[in-house]
């Protein structure tokens, strides 16, 4: 609050023009023409006017027509639900009966500033709109900005072009005097838009703070005191309370009697702030007119301090006053809320520069990097850094990156990937990257926020493993080679020998080294799995043909069951016909091994349109329903109805999903516990696209 | 008379085991641990070429386009064998005749042996 900004004896154009309730374009256009009686001072020739001549002017036959315009303008405001307090003109806030604080009316300016300028970009009716409110003000609009079919690039281009012409204006006006910088960026900030806007509403702001002006003082003070959430005290020059505010009850507890009891408000604030307010009262003591504004704590008649903004105003020397005005306004919840977002905002940035993880902030796009604590893997990012992405990501892994990002943004939803990126000493090391999407109230993405680890060692360590796999496996294979020949070798001496006992324990040794062989060749694929190097020679190859093969092949291998074969499929395929063949030979291997009681296995195929199915049924022991989706996972095996295990390293169906799926096709089973389970695939008869 | 096969693999074992296998067929079997040469094919002149891909410090599919590409060599047979499936386009490319897996089965070797032995 500050009364000293009123000055009683000459109104300047705004001030008359608000005391009248109409433009100040209209006031200098009746100097002008001699119909209101004014004075120029100051070297800038600003017109002065008494309150007697404007007075007159109220039997002037075009008043009404002006205050008309200018109640349309507040009608206007109302509409667009404008508030009539700018953060410039908020001290004045109170005096016209507004309760809320003035940092809501910054937030509430903040939005309708984007909706406008948004409007004015967007579409011309509203832009057309904003002229007339321009022009309803008096102020000249620039009309090749309002021609029809303007182009958004033009129309934005008009509102700079409006922006100057209007800056100017008020420049002109004077309003923009004894504002401070904040005060002037957040009015160049949202001028380009609305200025129109703003300079009624100052006007409306001061026309209503003399509307106040000329009731008696008694009416102001109690306009004052009791219209206000804040508490007004009014204290001699000794700093005894003179007049105290209704609402000194609700912001300190103490009634205005028992806060004129006190020997002066101070006694109020903590004794170790005390000194500093007394010593600001005295300087406010020696400059009539002076304000002085702070921030400091009182106690509370409860017994609890609360944080208070006062102002103090000087204006003894005010003949309608005559004494230091205070003016109190809490904000301890203010306060509190601003200290609780600093301890949250410093644990978050505790937790950052804690956390062993690169740290970052991506705009909505991804195309700007705002932030990076690259924990010295990574260079820090400080400044927001353009195209971070293609700067630092490998050639290779470009592409990926890109297109998960661009589902990320589509589905506004958690980015994850593992790719290679460029350390702090410029060599690539692999980086696992995740990010959360922050959105705003409507869902927008305001920006990325994401956690990425190092697992450049974690990568060197699984490559390692799987080379190591790799020749381990491709070792082991070459004495099961010679191991099986000598076997072979040896059968065939026995047989030629007649010596069939032996031969025949021979061929059993054979089909063990098999076993061990087909162990051996899991692992490797396995291995070129996880590397992505598992190949495949496809062609269109006969299906029943490839069935009868390995169907004739297991069943020399068990007598125990009984294979039967349900041929239904008539076409060629096309596929990789050995691994394919792989799959088959897993799915009745287990078929076999799981049905230890079981007596038969169908195996069956049929085409339907654009697919072959094949299914191998057994009768065993089937799978538990919570087991059903993990049987396609790596190292996954079943436990027999004793707990016992069956033999196998857990990969064959792992290896067979992997398979089935790279040949474009489906894999699934279907079981019941007790009862047996149904394994099938199918595949595409024609040549798929490969995904 | 006995036809002549060639078998080169660096693992010894190997080599013995599939020499007798071969010779219980009745063939006549050299074999070598140290890769091929243009000029030993030439002076032995065999009737089918048994060619390990991973020779150890040779490239059998390097062996083998060089035989191919030989006026002289160009019309032995040559059968390349690997523990990996994945590498028989590539045999297939360096001109070899078939391919075989390791282990093989003895029915299937005496089948390919006796198809493309001259």
């Amino acid at each position: 609050m500050s009364i000293n900004k009123i000055e009683p004896k000459l109104l300047n154009v705004q001030r008359s023009a608000a005391f009248l309730g109409v433009n100040p374009a209209t006031i200098r256009k009746w100097a002008k023409t001699n119909q209101l009686n004014g004075v120029k001072i100051g070297s800038r020739g600003d017109w002065r006017f008494t309150r007697e001549a404007l007075s007159k002017l109220t039997s002037n036959p075009s008043i009404k027509e002006e205050q008309k315009k200018f109640t349309k303008i507040k009608q206007l405001l109302k509409a667009n639900e404008i508030a009539i307090q700018t953060s410039a003109t908020s001290q004045h806030t109170h005096l016209i009966g507004g309760d809320s604080l003035p940092k809501e009316h910054v937030t509430k300016y903040r939005k309708i500033h984007t909706k406008m300028i948004r409007a004015i970009a967007n579409n011309l009716d509203d832009f057309e709109k904003g002229t007339k409110i321009f022009q309803d003000l008096g102020i000249e609009v620039a009309t090749d900005a309002n021609k029809d079919g303007l182009t958004i690039e033009e129309a934005v281009d008009g509102t700079i072009f409006l922006k100057q012409a209007i800056w100017k204006k008020l420049e002109e006006t004077g309003l923009l005097k004894g504002l401070s910088t904040q005060d002037l960026f957040e009015f160049s900030q949202i001028i380009g838009s609305y200025c129109d806007i703003l300079s009624s509403k100052i006007a409306f702001t001061y026309h209503n703070l003399f509307m106040e002006e000329i009731t008696s003082s008694e009416k102001r003070f109690r306009v004052l005191t009791e219209k206000n959430a804040d508490a007004i005290a009014l204290v001699d020059r000794k700093g005894k309370v003179l007049h105290a505010s209704e609402s000194t009850k609700k912001v300190m507890g103490y009634t205005p009697e028992e806060f004129k009891k006190l020997s002066n408000p101070f006694e109020l604030v903590p004794p170790n702030e005390r000194k500093l307010v007394t010593k600001l009262f005295e300087k406010l003591l020696k400059k009539p007119g002076s304000v002085e504004r702070t921030k400091y704590q009182i106690m509370h008649k409860g017994g609890y301090a609360i944080w208070v903004e006062s102002v103090m105003s000087n204006l003894l020397e005010d003949p309608d006053v005559k004494a230091i005005v205070i003016n109190y306004s809490d904000i301890t919840a203010r306060k509190e809320s601003d200290e609780k977002v600093r301890k949250s905002e410093e644990r978050f940035r505790a937790l950052v520069n804690a956390t062993s993880e690169v740290v970052y902030r991506m705009s909505p796009d991804w195309k700007e990097m705002q932030e990076l604590r690259g924990k010295n893997f990574l260079i820090d990012t400080e400044e927001p850094i353009t195209n971070w992405l293609e700067k630092y990501t490998h050639p290779d892994d470009k592409l990926q990156v890109k297109e998960a990002i661009k589902k990320s943004i589509r589905t506004k939803s958690f980015f994850q990937l593992e790719y290679k990126i460029k350390q702090v000493d410029g060599t690539y090391g692999w980086i696992f990257s995740r990010a959360i999407p922050i959105l705003d109230k409507k869902g927008k993405i305001i920006e990325w926020f994401g956690a990425a680890s190092d697992i450049t060692k974690q990568k060197e360590l699984e490559q390692q493993k799987d080379s190591f796999l790799g020749i381990v496996s491709h070792e082991l294979k070459t004495p099961v080679t010679s191991i099986k020949t000598y076997g072979q070798v040896l059968e065939k001496i026995f047989q030629s020998k007649g010596d069939v006992k032996a031969a025949e324990m021979l061929s059993k040794m054979d089909t063990q080294i098999n076993r061990l062989n087909d162990l051996i060749a899991d692992l490797l694929d396995v291995t070129k799995i996880n590397s992505g190097q598992l190949q495949f020679h496809e062609d269109y190859f006969d299906f029943n043909e490839l069935v009868n093969e390995r169907v004739e092949e297991m069943q020399r291998l068990s007598e125990k069951h009984k294979i039967i074969v349900v041929l239904t499929s008539m076409k060629k395929v096309y596929g990789d016909r050995e691994r394919l063949g792989q799959v088959l030979t897993n799915f009745i291997t287990n078929a076999i091994k799981y049905s230890p009681n079981g007596k038969k296995i169908i195996v069956s195929t049929f085409s339907k349109g654009k697919v072959t199915t094949l299914s191998v049924q057994d009768f065993g022991l089937g799978i538990a329903k919570e087991n059903i989706d993990q049987v396609f996972e790596q190292f996954f095996r079943v436990d027999g109805p004793t707990s016992e295990t069956f033999p196998g390293l857990g990969l064959g169906l792992y290896i067979s999903s992997e398979i089935v799926k790279r040949e474009v096709g489906k894999i699934w089973v279907e079981s019941v516990k007790g009862e047996g389970s149904t394994f099938s695939f199918s595949i595409p008869i024609k040549k798929a696209i490969h995904a | 008379m006995a036809k002549k096969i060639l078998l080169a693999d660096d693992d010894l074992a190997i080599l013995d085991a599939t020499k007798m296998l071969l010779e219980l067929e009745g063939y006549e079997v050299q074999t070598t641990a140290e890769g091929v040469t243009v000029k030993e094919m030439i002076e032995q002149l065999p009737d089918l070429l048994l060619l390990d891909i991973w020779m150890s410090g040779q490239d059998g599919k390097k062996i083998c386009k060089k035989l191919k590409a030989n006026k002289s060599t160009k019309h032995i047979p040559i059968v390349m064998i690997s523990a990996s499936r994945d590498v028989e386009d590539s045999a297939r490319a360096a001109g070899a005749d078939a391919f075989m897996t390791k282990p093989f089965e003895m029915n299937d070797l005496l089948a390919r042996v006796k198809e493309y032995a001259l």
